[in-house]
């Protein structure tokens, strides 16, 4: 009984040192508040029963983020009724000019809000989160190689560089020195 | 822009965007909530890993032991005598066993109450000491802070969801100062806490009894244990008693600085139970409460005139003669005939008028606990005005809200523009 009660308070104080952190990540995921909430409150939910086995994780947000992202592609696969809808394609905003236009940080805010689910949850786990590939990859339950490529087109897409001229190589690098 | 720019664009814009999310705390709240509602028992235990690395340890531990013991035997055998080092640990067998400890006290089968301190305004260190006797506070290994009620304060609970019913504000929250009550299974002693909410109009709302329960993150409302007809004043209980599995709540006055019209004929009592554990059976909740039926309630009246006479009227009184509470909702039955019995007119259904009725808002839904009343007012005119209809020699009759039990209150030489205004708390018939 002991055990039980330690897995509850212990479940109490992680809710109570992360909610603020996951609540960042699924909005960012998300782009909805009521979305966010409610990603973050079913993924803490579902985790408690198991929650002795989170606590004994290395890292138990580790553990709750890759659940949550989890849940988050999942939905997505699933069509998701609050996925936004845009008419402003990507490919609309590529172009001679984009350099001066990124500037903006509406076009960006927008452009960041087209990304695919997977790219943008690599987007977030790389840049919100300061992950490296490796750990990108564990979060998201996929190779590095995979990471690579998911944020290479996110930043291909964000610099309207079809080609990714010269961007693999700078990822690469990155993963390695993280 | 060079990739290091979009880099830090990117990261400068998600840090952004992250500002915008929704605040944690009610998510908090909800999911400790939600997870509340799953028993302990439902956790499976401990992972593997959790247990193999203290049994290795302990494993550890005994076999050195139990090398040291040996060794010690084979040395003191076939080795030169020796004597046994300063502060060794292994000690003689002693041929006869120990004195066991004394057995600590069953743990309480039925819930204990704590004096509530005499006032909300008492000192802070009043109320440590008082938690500090608590046996659910002092229990050894609880993580439960021996001050932390100290967050049932007018700051904290406002805030808390559902502390108020829909479309009611938090006017006052006592806080400390309120009664406590132990119930096992509970780390810390339950608060029983008087809130007041504020609604449209200043007598109309109930102001519940929340139970509090220490949550790390802070006070978490538990539910809600009554409510209680109010006003914006702060109402006290100043009475619990506990018996085997109950709690009896009883209202005895209230601090308004003026006699509130509206809780004049309060009598509050209610009693609650709960089962073993943390499972707090609750009294009825104000939406559950049912509607009276006629044979709950005593129906009283007082005839109402005006100084010139001009203006009339019956007031009603209902009183809850059940030990169940119910609610009366909306406008009673008011109707007029003749002296054969002949329905002549219903009366208007107004929010208000001269002798009673609403100040404000729609008709509230008048919950009355046992020998608590609710009131309403039919009201006419002896004379006519403008196109006001008249009946002559005629009877009034009247049902409660919901009821079929009519009563009928007698002729009336000539009633002019009957109306009937809505049942609203206190004996009066206006709010």
């Amino acid at each position: 009984m002991m055990v039980l009660t330690r897995a509850a308070a212990h479940f109490a104080q992680f809710v109570e040192d992360h909610t603020d952190s996951l609540l960042g990540t699924a909005y960012l995921l998300t782009r909805d508040r009521q979305a966010a909430e409610e990603l973050v409150q079913d993924t803490l939910v579902a985790l408690y029963p198991q929650w002795s086995r989170v606590s004994a994780a290395q890292s138990p947000i580790a553990y709750v983020r890759r659940s949550l992202i989890n849940r988050y592609l999942n939905q997505q696969r699933r069509g998701s009724a609050t996925e936004l809808v845009t008419n402003q394609l990507p490919d609309q905003l590529a172009g001679p000019d984009f350099a001066r236009r990124i500037d903006d940080r509406d076009q960006l805010r927008r452009i960041l809000s087209t990304l695919p689910p997977r790219q943008r949850a690599a987007v977030v786990l790389r840049y919100f989160h300061d992950l490296s590939d490796q750990q990108v990859a564990e979060t998201m339950g996929c190779r590095a190689t995979t990471v690579r490529s998911l944020i290479s087109r996110a930043l291909s897409t964000l610099r309207g560089d079809a080609a990714l001229t010269g961007h693999d190589g700078r990822s690469d690098q990155q993963g390695a020195t993280r | 822009m060079t990739p290091d720019e979009l880099d830090a664009a990117i990261r400068e814009e998600l840090r952004l965007q992250a500002r915008r999310a929704p605040a944690a705390a009610p998510v908090r709240t909800r999911v400790l909530h939600a997870t509340e509602a799953l028993r302990l028992e439902d956790l499976p235990p401990q992972g593997l890993r959790a247990w193999v690395l203290p049994i290795l340890a302990a494993a550890a531990v005994l076999l050195v032991a139990l090398g040291l013991t040996a060794g010690s035997q084979l040395l003191r055998s076939d080795g030169p005598r020796t004597p046994p080092a300063v502060g060794s640990t292994s000690a003689p067998v002693s041929p006869t066993p120990t004195t066991s400890a004394p057995s600590s006290p069953a743990p309480p089968t039925a819930a204990t109450v704590h004096p509530s301190p005499s006032a909300s305004s008492a000192p802070a260190g009043a109320h440590s000491s008082a938690a500090a006797s608590s046996p659910a506070t002092s229990r050894p290994g609880s993580s439960v802070p021996q001050d932390w009620y100290l967050g049932l304060d007018a700051d904290a609970l406002p805030h808390t969801p559902g502390l108020c019913p829909d479309k009611l504000t938090v006017g006052h929250v006592r806080g400390m100062g309120a009664p406590t009550i132990s119930v096992p299974g509970e780390p810390a002693p339950l608060w029983l806490v008087p809130v007041t909410c504020l609604g449209p109009t200043d007598a109309s709302h109930p102001a519940p009894v929340e139970v509090f329960r220490y949550r790390p993150t802070g006070p978490e409302l538990v539910q809600t244990l009554a409510y209680q007809p109010g006003d914006q004043h702060s109402i006290t209980v100043t009475a619990i008693d506990v018996g085997s599995g109950s709690v009896t709540l009883a209202e005895h006055g209230y601090n308004a600085p003026r006699d509130a019209l509206c809780c004049r004929s309060l009598r509050f009592t209610q009693t609650f139970s709960w089962q073993s554990g943390a499972h707090f059976v609750a009294g009825p909740q104000l939406d559950a409460v049912p509607p009276c039926i006629g044979d709950q309630l005593t129906v009283t009246s007082t005839p109402l005139d005006s100084e010139s006479g001009d203006a009339r009227g019956l007031l009603l009184r209902y009183t809850n003669n059940g030990e169940q509470p119910c609610a009366l909702t909306g406008y009673p039955g008011a109707a007029i005939v003749d002296a054969t019995g002949q329905p002549l007119a219903d009366a208007a259904r107004t929010a208000a008028g001269f002798f009673g009725g609403l100040a404000s808002g729609e008709a509230p839904r008048v919950v009355l606990f046992s020998s608590v009343t609710g009131s309403a007012v039919i009201e006419w005119t002896a004379a006519q005005y403008g196109d006001s209809p008249c009946y002559t020699d005629a009877t009034l009759l009247s049902t409660p809200p919901g009821t079929t039990a009519t009563t009928s209150y007698g002729a009336q030489s000539q009633v002019c523009g009957p109306q009937v205004h809505p049942v609203v708390y206190g004996d009066t018939g206006k709010q």
